[in-house]
């Protein structure tokens, strides 16, 4: 099967860079869409898991109760079922979201549970008399959360962080069954016309270009922590 | 929300200038309680005589139960298929993880700068774009793989990254002199390995595991994209034939009833292994 390919031949088919000629317009589009999805739902996830961990940290039993629902709903629903059912079930009641909305929700929705989550680890993790000290000095919560426990929380967070802003990167390639041109679709479709997978494998080393770094940085963050206890 | 709703209380209670402070930090216990009792009571009555929503169309088109009777049966093999593409894929990430590891823990620099690499390129490459290289891509090659094997490939070397760094953690943990006193006792590396810190690792390496279990049950949705016939295929034909969202709905339902035991699983020996590092 594979033996009568020679080394010219696999260059011919996986890295053919006359098929691109003219394409790398779509595919760099496409990059552009999946940085545009990735930013908005990075920022957004971000903030929102920071609210979710500050109410958690209340200790209400009503909240804590909705909100570890809403988290074990999100660990155990698959984003693909969550895009569907945004996508194309809702305009079933009228209510009608552009792709690029619906995979912003969809992954803000799935990827705040686990950064709130992390978050509060995070301030948990923080010693108590800090807080009772910014007590002492006046500060009320919210000055306190400002200025004494989210940044340390952040530090401690980071590596937790950065690994989710990596699944959050990756799962905008899953968007592809949402009518949206993002990088991986963008390649598809050159595949499709031009009959050779070579785009497949360009996207395929944009996306590298992008995670290796980050899943460098988080493995390095991550040891570091270790060292550090 | 807590903050606002706490402040108003303040307020108010500033205003009537109510120093029984007994009734006032009872009221604050109990305040977030009571305030989301109310937020959710606002947005129930709210949505059901104010707004201009139609919630029969919304009980026709998610809910219709009465469409999908007799059809049930359709969602067994699929389910079954699935069972199957994770059982397969879990397989094979533990094994070539606990392969790797152990070759890792060799310590032979070259060999282990390629495992680091590997897992470095398959922790960095999204689940999606390695389906759909491998399906796509590598029948050009004249390697044709059923897609169902595709993606078990795909998830295998995907989670396989995941399962190598795990397992390498556990064997970390284990403390070399357990190592020294196995050679002392005239075991081999891979005898002591076997007998002495495996074991030894797998309290530290069950909960992680898990979790990776988690994930591959829920990446197995994106097969999907190939065209394996598994449960949101078979939904997405019936909501054709049916003209209601019903089965998506009960596929996602269906999803959730088998993800959520393993999650409430892998958060209770999470919460386990806390216990145990804390001792």
């Amino acid at each position: 099967m594979m033996d009568d390919f020679g080394i010219n031949d696999i260059k011919h088919i996986f890295f053919n860079m006359e098929v691109m000629d003219g394409q790398w317009g779509l595919l760099f589009f496409g990059l552009w869409v999946t940085i545009k999805i990735a930013a908005v739902s990075i920022i957004f996830s971000t903030i929102l898991g920071l609210f979710v961990a500050i109410v958690r940290i209340q200790n209400s039993s009503a909240y804590n109760l909705l909100l570890i629902t809403y988290l074990e709903f999100c660990r155990a629903t698959p984003i693909v079922v969550a895009l569907i059912v945004v996508y194309f079930g809702l305009p079933f009641l009228n209510i009608t979201f552009s792709p690029f909305q619906s995979a912003v929700i969809v992954i803000v929705f799935v990827h705040t549970a686990y950064i709130g989550e992390a978050f509060r680890s995070g301030i948990l993790a923080i010693n108590k008399s800090q807080t009772e000290a910014a007590q002492s000095l006046g500060l009320n919560q919210i000055q306190t959360y400002q200025y004494i426990l989210v940044p340390q929380a952040f530090r401690i967070v980071l590596p937790t962080l950065a690994n989710q802003w990596t699944g959050i990167i990756k799962d905008t390639s899953i968007c592809t069954i949402l009518a949206i041109t993002e990088l991986l679709k963008a390649a598809q479709i050159i595949a499709a016309w031009k009959a050779n997978p070579t785009p497949l494998v360009m996207s395929t080393f944009m996306y590298l270009l992008i995670l290796i770094p980050l899943t460098i940085f988080t493995m390095r963050l991550e040891k570091n922590v270790r060292i550090k206890k | 929300m807590v903050f606002i709703q706490v402040k108003i209380i303040q307020l108010m209670c500033s205003m009537i200038k109510w120093r029984n402070k007994a009734i006032t930090t009872k009221i604050y216990k109990y305040l977030p309680n009571l305030s989301i009792l109310m937020t959710i009571m606002f947005f129930v009555v709210y949505g059901i005589f104010f707004s201009n929503a139609d919630w029969s169309l919304f009980q026709e088109q998610f809910f219709n139960f009465e469409k999908m009777r007799g059809r049930y049966h359709i969602f067994i093999s699929p389910l079954i298929l699935i069972l199957k593409i994770s059982f397969f894929s879990c397989f094979l990430a533990i094994l070539i993880g606990l392969i790797m590891a152990i070759i890792r823990s060799f310590n032979n620099v070259f060999i282990n700068g390629l495992i680091t690499a590997y897992v470095v390129l398959f922790r960095s490459i999204p689940a999606m774009v390695l389906v759909v290289l491998v399906y796509f891509a590598l029948p050009y090659v004249g390697l044709n793989l059923v897609s169902t094997n595709s993606v078990i490939a795909s998830l295998s070397l995907l989670f396989s990254a995941y399962t190598t760094e795990i397992f390498r953690s556990g064997i970390n943990s284990v403390d070399r002199f357990q190592l020294e006193a196995a050679n002392a006792l005239g075991m081999g590396s891979l005898q002591s390995m076997r007998w002495v810190v495996l074991p030894q690792a797998f309290r530290v390496i069950i909960p992680p595991l898990t979790s990776v279990l988690i994930d591959i049950l829920k990446t197995t949705s994106i097969a999907y994209v190939v065209g394996v016939p598994e449960l949101i295929a078979r939904a997405r034909q019936m909501e054709g034939v049916i003209g209601s969202v019903t089965p998506l709905i009960f596929v996602s339902f269906l999803y959730f009833i088998i993800i959520l035991p393993v999650v409430l699983f892998s958060s209770r020996l999470e919460k386990q292994s806390r216990r145990w590092s804390k001792n």
